[in-house]
């Protein structure tokens, strides 16, 4: 009886295995051998973050800032990315009000690895040599204020041109100036 | 017979013209000029005549080993509306905070400020008062920041800077620097 049964059995099993194999060859018929997992590569979809930016004011005895808000696009969430941005946006701001020279553009944004010290690099240099040291402090200043709007609040900042710190006959600035600033 | 009399003075006063314009060389002559006459105990110097323009470095090793007990850095500048900025030297705000150190510690040029910051703001202040009570135009308070003229200086230090239309046009501005400077000389004798 076993005998009997035993190849008709094995028959069958072999066809099916082989019908199945065919299918298979010819794509009728797809096997995911690895069992497909729900996990989902993780991307940080483009952020828009308003933000203000400060410029001083023309007046000569008061440190007043004129406002304007402006919008910015964020891809990532990396603090270089956000300085750079932000920064960006103050460059054609304070051209537009005549406050900067036009040749003056932000050549890179680092920030160190202990994340303290953010660099700030310049193509030119923006304090202009002819006016005077509270004109170029309150500049600097409207940048400060303008970067603390970012994670960068509690960093030292260095203004570089050319990846040499800027050199000015009232300001120095060879040494970090924190992002906090001096004004009350 | 005569016998010359000379009388040591018993403190210092400094007045650095700055380097931006010869300008500022003839300002703190004259004012040296009548400060001396007013204050007979104390010397006033200055770090530059007209010709010489040396750099940072250079007048506050000058100004460091004179010593004084004053450094009054005075510039003018360019500016559509007459106005006075008043400046003192700090690298962060808690430079502020007492510092103390002998003297035989080294000091390097850049935190060579802090051992006087506090003194030096409070002696700015009352010079900026002083200017307001002779109507004078000037900024609401003292900026405190990394202000290059007074870099190194060890001393009480405190900067000015006269904006003007025309750089040669400080004469109008002559007397009442000068008395601010009686005030604060005066008030700075009475607290030493």
């Amino acid at each position: 009886m076993k005998n009997r049964l035993f190849y008709p059995i094995l028959c069958t099993t072999t066809f099916v295995i082989g019908c199945i194999f065919f299918c298979m060859y010819h794509e009728w018929l797809i096997v995911f051998w690895n069992k497909p997992t729900l996990t989902l590569s993780y991307q940080a979809l483009p952020t828009k973050k308003t933000i203000l930016l400060y410029l001083p004011k023309s007046t000569d005895t008061t440190t007043e800032w004129k406002k304007e808000k402006a919008e910015i696009v964020l891809d990532d969430s990396a603090l270089t990315t956000e300085a750079n941005a932000i920064l960006q946006k103050w460059i054609s701001y304070a051209q537009e009000q005549h406050c900067l020279p036009m040749n003056v553009q932000i050549d890179s944004v680092c920030i160190s690895p202990s994340h303290n010290e953010l660099y700030i690099n310049f193509t030119h240099n923006p304090l202009n040599k002819i006016k005077s040291a509270y004109d170029k402090y309150c500049l600097i200043e409207s940048l400060l204020l303008t970067l603390r709007q970012t994670d960068a609040r509690t960093c030292n900042l260095y203004l570089l041109t050319k990846h040499q710190p800027i050199l000015d006959s009232h300001i120095d600035l060879s040494a970090a100036w924190p992002v906090q600033g001096f004004s009350p | 017979m005569l016998f010359p009399l000379y009388i040591i003075p018993q403190s210092t006063v400094l007045i650095h013209p700055g380097n931006e314009t010869d300008e500022a060389v003839y300002l703190c002559q004259e004012l040296i000029h009548g400060l001396a006459k007013y204050f007979h105990s104390i010397q006033f110097l200055t770090t530059r005549t007209s010709q010489e323009h040396p750099n940072t470095q250079a007048t506050a090793t000058f100004a460091n080993r004179i010593n004084p007990e004053l450094y009054i850095s005075i510039h003018l500048t360019q500016a559509s509306a007459p106005c006075f900025h008043i400046y003192t030297y700090l690298q962060n705000k808690t430079d502020l905070w007492r510092h103390t150190s002998s003297s035989l510690d080294f000091i390097p040029l850049n935190k060579a400020h802090m051992h006087h910051a506090k003194n030096s703001l409070d002696t700015a202040s009352l010079f900026l008062e002083s200017l307001k009570t002779e109507s004078l135009p000037c900024t609401d308070s003292v900026c405190s920041f990394p202000f290059k003229p007074l870099a190194g200086i060890q001393c009480v230090s405190f900067a000015v800077e006269l904006g003007i239309p025309e750089l040669s046009k400080w004469h109008p501005y002559k007397e009442q620097i000068h008395n601010a400077l009686i005030k604060v000389i005066m008030a700075y004798q009475e607290s030493a």
